[in-house]
């Protein structure tokens, strides 16, 4: 397994899961912004073209 | 150039994800009455989540309804890169104007519109931008030669399960959301009640 296989995959997850982190700490404070975490993984999860 | 290509095409998506998310808010603005009980709006913006989760975890058969066309390839041959990468920019920020992967664009539509908050619905979609750019500010981490953008092409095809896990994970995030929303009586459109 190259670095590439090994990385992206492991790179998407760890950005994804820092970021409802971050959404998740968001909640209590204002939940309308909490929302900004789903924004963020929805481009997130488009697959790029470079 | 890959920096200043990079920098206009990150600057050409935040204006256009501006423009797109604030256009949908205005248009909910004008044509959503403002005495409209905001209530009603989170078991709608509810359904739609809803939609969005069954047809990612493909319960249901639902149509994405897209504008099927790529940006234009021939912007890198007749023009400087940095100018093709921020019109290239402008074009995936609006968003709508080409192929969708998944469904969730049309959640951050509906949540834009029944807000009618111009500002915070350009902030969903630059944050939906910021998302979908990170990918080519952190691509040279792990590209170092011609070999690894083909490998990296591929395994970003090969792991579309992945992608689409995560997609679900954001619209599962979003009904936990709006369901905290319900029980809290914070209203979509953000204003003290």
């Amino acid at each position: 397994m190259t670095n590439v296989e090994r990385n992206v995959p492991a790179g998407v997850v760890a950005i994804a899961a820092a970021a409802l982190v971050i959404a998740a700490i968001a909640l209590p404070l204002q939940a309308r912004a909490a929302l900004l975490g789903t924004a963020f993984l929805f481009g997130w999860s488009q697959l790029p073209s470079l | 150039m890959w920096l200043a290509s990079t920098v206009a095409y990150s600057v050409g998506g935040i204006l256009a994800s501006a423009f797109i998310g604030a256009s949908i808010a205005g248009f909910g603005a004008v044509a959503m009455p403002s005495q409209f009980d905001e209530t009603f709006f989170l078991p709608i913006l509810l359904g739609v989540c809803a939609a969005v989760l069954l047809r990612e975890l493909r319960l249901i058969d639902l149509p994405l309804l897209q504008w099927r066309r790529q940006t234009s390839g021939l912007w890198a041959k007749v023009l400087p890169a940095p100018v093709a990468a921020g019109l290239w920019g402008i074009d995936l920020g609006l968003v709508f104007t080409t192929w969708l992967t998944f469904a969730g664009p049309w959640l951050l539509a509906a949540i834009a519109f029944l807000s009618r908050d111009v500002p915070f619905a350009g902030t969903l979609f630059v944050t939906y931008w910021f998302g979908r750019v990170l990918t080519v500010w952190l691509a040279p981490l792990v590209i170092r030669s011609g070999g690894d953008l083909l490998l990296f092409m591929e395994v970003l095809s090969v792991r579309r399960p992945l992608f689409s896990r995560v997609h679900v994970s954001g619209a599962m995030w979003a009904a936990v959301v709006l369901l905290v929303m319900l029980a809290g009586g914070e209203p979509i459109d953000g204003r003290a009640r």
